[in-house]
C-alpha cells in the first residue's frame, strides 16, 4: 500500500506539475493591443453612374446618381473617388463585384444601382458594399415613385447609404422652412420658403408685403407657424404645408403681440411668448383651441421655448438674471434652472432631437457662436463664429445644425449655413438669394 | 557545616564563573572571524543528522552551553521545544533510510574537506559511505546549512583558524546546485530530456477509451473493447490496462494532467518586441477612422478578434466582434464595422510583423478605444 500510495502521490504531483504550463500557457492567448488613436477624414466611396435599365431611364439614372454622390459629399464624412479612377465598369446590377478593383483605387464603399422607368414612374434599385470585408452592407432595396419625384428618390438611396455607414438616420430627405430675403437693409422683402435641405426645389410661401418671421415646423411636417406683421403687431399664424392657406391661431388672438412661436413634440400644442404691459411671458395654447396657459411668470423677457423630445422639460431663455440666459424647467411649469453658467449673453435655445444636446446662440465680446451643451449646461462646445450667427436648429438625426450668418457692413446679408456639431463642415447651403432663420423638418420618410 | 558547605559552592562557582568570563573576554576578536568556519561545522552536524539523527545542535551547545547546564535546571523547558521539532525530522529520516542517503552522501563528498574539525570524530562518514541511496536528498540539506550560521560562532572558537574555512563556504554553494541538478536529472528518467509537458501525453488517448466499454457494458453484453474484463481476441490495443488498479489511478492522473495542456500549444520563437507592438498598432491607427461614426458610435469600444496568417495579413474569415462596451448593439455593430475595415485594408499587404514569432501573433485582439477622440 505504501507503494501504491507513493505511485498515486507521484502521479498526482506530476499531474499537478504539468497543469502549471498550461495554466501559465493560458495567460497569453491572442496578441491583445488597444488601438486609442485613429484618424478622422472622409470615408472614399464610389459610385459608378446607376445602370438605365432602359432609354427613359438614361437622364434619371445620371441625375440620381449625382444627388446621391452630392447628399454623400455634403455631409463631410464621405469623399467620392470620381468615376474616372475606377477600374471595374458596372454593366449589370447583379454582375458579381471585383472587390479587388474597388480596393486598389481605396474605395471603402461601393454603391451600384440601377433606374427603370414605366409609364411614368421610376424603380431606383442600389446595393451598397463594404468593399474590403467583400461583403454587402445591408440588403439591395428600390424605390418606386414619380418621374418627377426622382430627387426624393435619390435621397431616400443616400439616407440609406448614410444610415448603414454611420449608424445615424440620415437628412437628406427633408426639408428647411426660411425666410428669403431681398432689398437693400434697410428695406428687406421677407418671404416664407421652403426648399429641399440641399436648397433646391424652392417654394414661397407667403408673399413679401407683410413682414414674417421665424416659421417653425410642426413635428409632422405638414404645418408650418410663424410671426407675421399682417395685422400691424406681430402676431402667430399657423400654414398647412399642403394648401398654404395662413391662418392666424385665435386662441392666442389677444390684441397683444405674439411671437416666437414652436409646436410642442406631440404636435398638439403650441408654445409661444406674448407681451404684456411690457412683460413677456411663455404661454400654451391648444392647437385645436382652448385658454392659454402661461408657463412662466417673472418681471423680466422670457421667449423662444423649445421642449425636450420626451415633451417633459421646456428650455427658454430669460434676462431675468440681469443678462440673457438659457433656463430649463419642467414643461407644466415650475421653477426654472439656469444651464448657462459661461461669459456673455445666451439665446435662442433649441433642444436636440436625440435629446442630448441643447444648441444655443451666444454673443460675447462683439461676436456671435452657433454652440452646444448638454444639458444641464456641461460640455459647452462653441462651434462657429463670425460677426452675427444666430437662430440653429436641429437636422432630425441631431448630429447638424442649419443657422443664419450674415455679414458686416452696409451690404452685409445673411446666409444659411450647416455645421455639423463637431464643428467641422461649415458649409453655406444654396438658396436663391438671401436666407435667414431657417427650420428644419422631420424626414419626410 | 552547611554554612561552609554553602561556602565552598560559592566561591567555586564564582571560580568557575570567573574563569568563564575572563575566557569569553580573552576571546571576543576572535569570534567573529570564526563566524566563517561556523558554516563548515554545521555542515557536518548535518551529516550527524542524517545518520545517527540524534543531535545536530549539540555541536553548537557543546562550548557556549557547557558553563550554563549547572545553573540552568530551569531551562530544561527550553531545550525540551528544540529536540521536539528536531526529533520530528529524525524519524522520518531513519526510516525512509534509503531515500536520504542518496543525496546526502553526495553533499558530503562535497562538503567533507571542510567538516574535519568537529565533524570528523562524531561521523563515521566511512561507514556513510552509502553512495547506493543518492536519490532525491538534495532539497533538504539547502536549508539547513543557515541555522548553523547562526550558531556556530562560539563554537568556532575551538576549531581556531584552519584555513579550509574559507574554502569550504566556497564550496556550499557550488555544491548545492549541482547536486539539485544532478537529482532532478535522475527524477526525469521516463522521458527524455526534451520539454516537460509532452512527456506523457501517451497516455490520455487511452484512457478515453474506458468509458464506453463500460457504458456499452451495462446496456448490451456483447461489449468487446472492455480490456480488462475480457481478455478477448480485441483487447491487443490496450495491453497495459488488464487488471490494474494501481496503474489506471495513475493513467487517470497522467491523462488529466495531460488533457489539459493539449489545447494551448507553447507558443514558440521570441516574443514580439514592444517596437513591433508598436509599429502593429501604429499601422491599423492609421486605418481606423472614426469620422463616418456616429456620436454614439464614436463612444463605443469595440474588441476585434482575427487570426493572421504567417505572411501577417488578416485572414478575413476570422474577423469577430468580441465584445463591446459604451453603446447600444447598432453602435457596436457600427463601430465594429470602421474597426474591421481598418484591420482589412491596412493588412492587406501584411503588417510586417516578424515571422519568426508567428506564434505569438497568429490570433490577435485589438481594443478598438475611441475614448479620447470622440466629442467632448
Amino acid at each position: 500500500m505504501l507503494t501504491r500510495r507513493s505511485l498515486l502521490r507521484t502521479a498526482s504531483a506530476l499531474a499537478a506539475g504539468s497543469a502549471l504550463p498550461g495554466l501559465a500557457f493560458a495567460q497569453t492567448g491572442p496578441l491583445r493591443l488597444e488601438i486609442t488613436e485613429g484618424v478622422i477624414e472622409p470615408l472614399p466611396f464610389a459610385i459608378p453612374s446607376f445602370i438605365a435599365r432602359n432609354g427613359g431611364a438614361a437622364d434619371a439614372a445620371a441625375d440620381i446618381t449625382r444627388v446621391v454622390a452630392a447628399d454623400l459629399r455634403g455631409t463631410g464624412l464621405f469623399r467620392q473617388i470620381p468615376e474616372s479612377s475606377h477600374i471595374s465598369t458596372v454593366t449589370s446590377f447583379d454582375a458579381p463585384i471585383q472587390y479587388n478593383d474597388w480596393r486598389a483605387i481605396n474605395a471603402q464603399a461601393l454603391i451600384i444601382g440601377e433606374v427603370e422607368e414605366s409609364g411614368g414612374r421610376l424603380t431606383v434599385r442600389f446595393r451598397l458594399f463594404d468593399v474590403f470585408s467583400g461583403q454587402p452592407l445591408g440588403e439591395g432595396l428600390q424605390f418606386v415613385g414619380a418621374r418627377e419625384g426622382w430627387r426624393r428618390m435619390a435621397h431616400n438611396v443616400a439616407d440609406q447609404v448614410y444610415e448603414r455607414i454611420t449608424g445615424e438616420g440620415g437628412y437628406f430627405d427633408t426639408r428647411v422652412v426660411f425666410i428669403h430675403e431681398e432689398g437693400p437693409k434697410n428695406a428687406r422683402l421677407k418671404r416664407i420658403a421652403l426648399m429641399d435641405y440641399d436648397g433646391a426645389n424652392v417654394q414661397f410661401l407667403t408673399d413679401s408685403r407683410n413682414l414674417v418671421l421665424a416659421p417653425r415646423f410642426s413635428p409632422t411636417g405638414d404645418r408650418i407657424i410663424y410671426t407675421s406683421y399682417e395685422s400691424g403687431q406681430p402676431r402667430v399664424y399657423m400654414m398647412d404645408v399642403a394648401n398654404l392657406t395662413p391662418r392666424p391661431l385665435e386662441a392666442i388672438s389677444s390684441g397683444n403681440m405674439t411671437f416666437s412661436p414652436r409646436f410642442t413634440p406631440d404636435g398638439g400644442s403650441v408654445v409661444f411668448s406674448m407681451e404684456q404691459g411690457g412683460n413677456s411671458d411663455i404661454y400654451r395654447v391648444s392647437v385645436s383651441g382652448g385658454s392659454r396657459v402661461q408657463l412662466t411668470n417673472a418681471p423680466s423677457i422670457e421667449t423662444a421655448p423649445s421642449f425636450s423630445p420626451d415633451g417633459s422639460q421646456m428650455v427658454f431663455e430669460s434676462d431675468r438674471s440681469g443678462g440673457q440666459q438659457i433656463y430649463v424647467m419642467p414643461a407644466g411649469g415650475g421653477e426654472p434652472r439656469r444651464i448657462s453658467q459661461g461669459t456673455g449673453r445666451y439665446g435662442t435655445p433649441v433642444w436636440s432631437p436625440r435629446g442630448d444636446y441643447i444648441a444655443f446662440t451666444k454673443q460675447e465680446a462683439g461676436r456671435f457662436h452657433i454652440g452646444v451643451m448638454r444639458t444641464n449646461g456641461s460640455e459647452e462646445r462653441l462651434l462657429t463664429a463670425s460677426f452675427l450667427d444666430e437662430g440653429p436648429t436641429w437636422a432630425p438625426n441631431g448630429r447638424v445644425l442649419m443657422f443664419t450668418r450674415e455679414t458686416a457692413g452696409a451690404d452685409g446679408a445673411p446666409a444659411v449655413y450647416s455645421v455639423d456639431i463637431s464643428g467641422r463642415n461649415l458649409q453655406r447651403v444654396a438658396t436663391p438669394g438671401m436666407a435667414s432663420d431657417p427650420s428644419w423638418s422631420p424626414r419626410l420618410s | 557545616m552547611r554554612r561552609s558547605l554553602y561556602a565552598s559552592t560559592a566561591i567555586h562557582a564564582a571560580l568557575l564563573l570567573w574563569v568563564a568570563i575572563g575566557d569569553a573576554f580573552s576571546r571576543d576578536t576572535v569570534t567573529p572571524e570564526f563566524q566563517v568556519t561556523g558554516v563548515t561545522i554545521m555542515s557536518t552536524a548535518e551529516f550527524e543528522a542524517m545518520t545517527a539523527g540524534v543531535e545536530p545542535t549539540p555541536v553548537a551547545i557543546e562550548t557556549a552551553p557547557a558553563p550554563r547546564p549547572q545553573p540552568a535546571p530551569e531551562p530544561e523547558p527550553e531545550p525540551a521545544p528544540e529536540p521536539e521539532p528536531e526529533p520530528e525530522p529524525e524519524p522520518p529520516q531513519p526510516q525512509p533510510e534509503p531515500e536520504p542517503p542518496t543525496p546526502p552522501a553526495e553533499v558530503t563528498d562535497t562538503i567533507a574537506p571542510p567538516a574535519p574539525p568537529s565533524g570528523a570524530p562524531d561521523l563515521p562518514p566511512d561507514d556513510r559511505p552509502t553512495a547506493r541511496p543518492a536519490d532525491r536528498v538534495a532539497p533538504l540539506p539547502a536549508p539547513a546549512p543557515e541555522e548553523d550560521v547562526e550558531i556556530a560562532p562560539e563554537v568556532v572558537q575551538d576549531l581556531t583558524e584552519p584555513a579550509p574555512a574559507e574554502t569550504v563556504t566556497e564550496a556550499e554553494p557550488e555544491t548545492a546546485p549541482e547536486e539539485a541538478t544532478t537529482e532532478i536529472v535522475t527524477e526525469a528518467e521516463t522521458p527524455s530530456g526534451g520539454p516537460l509537458g509532452p512527456a506523457a501525453s501517451v497516455r490520455p488517448t487511452a484512457r478515453p477509451n474506458r468509458p464506453d466499454p463500460v457504458e456499452t457494458a451495462a446496456e448490451a453484453p456483447t461489449p468487446t473493447p472492455t480490456p480488462d474484463p475480457a481478455p478477448a481476441a480485441t483487447p491487443d490495443p490496450t495491453p497495459e490496462p488488464a487488471a490494474d488498479p494501481l496503474a489506471d489511478a495513475i493513467a487517470s492522473a497522467v491523462a488529466e494532467a495531460v488533457s489539459e495542456p493539449a489545447p494551448p500549444a507553447q507558443p514558440s520563437g521570441p516574443p514580439l518586441s514592444n517596437a513591433a507592438r508598436d509599429g502593429f498598432r501604429v499601422a491599423v491607427s492609421s486605418c481606423w477612422n472614426v469620422g463616418s461614426l456616429s456620436t454614439e458610435a464614436q463612444g463605443t469600444t469595440v474588441v476585434v478578434g482575427f487570426d493572421m496568417d504567417r505572411g501577417g495579413r488578416p485572414v478575413e474569415g476570422s474577423l469577430n466582434l468580441v465584445s463591446y462596451d459604451g453603446g447600444s448593439q447598432s453602435a457596436a455593430q457600427q463601430a465594429y464595422e470602421a474597426a474591421r475595415r481598418a484591420i482589412l485594408r491596412c493588412g492587406a499587404n501584411g503588417y510586417g510583423l516578424p515571422a519568426e514569432s508567428y506564434d505569438h501573433w497568429r490570433q490577435v485582439e485589438l481594443i478598438f478605444n475611441p475614448e479620447g477622440m470622440r466629442l467632448r
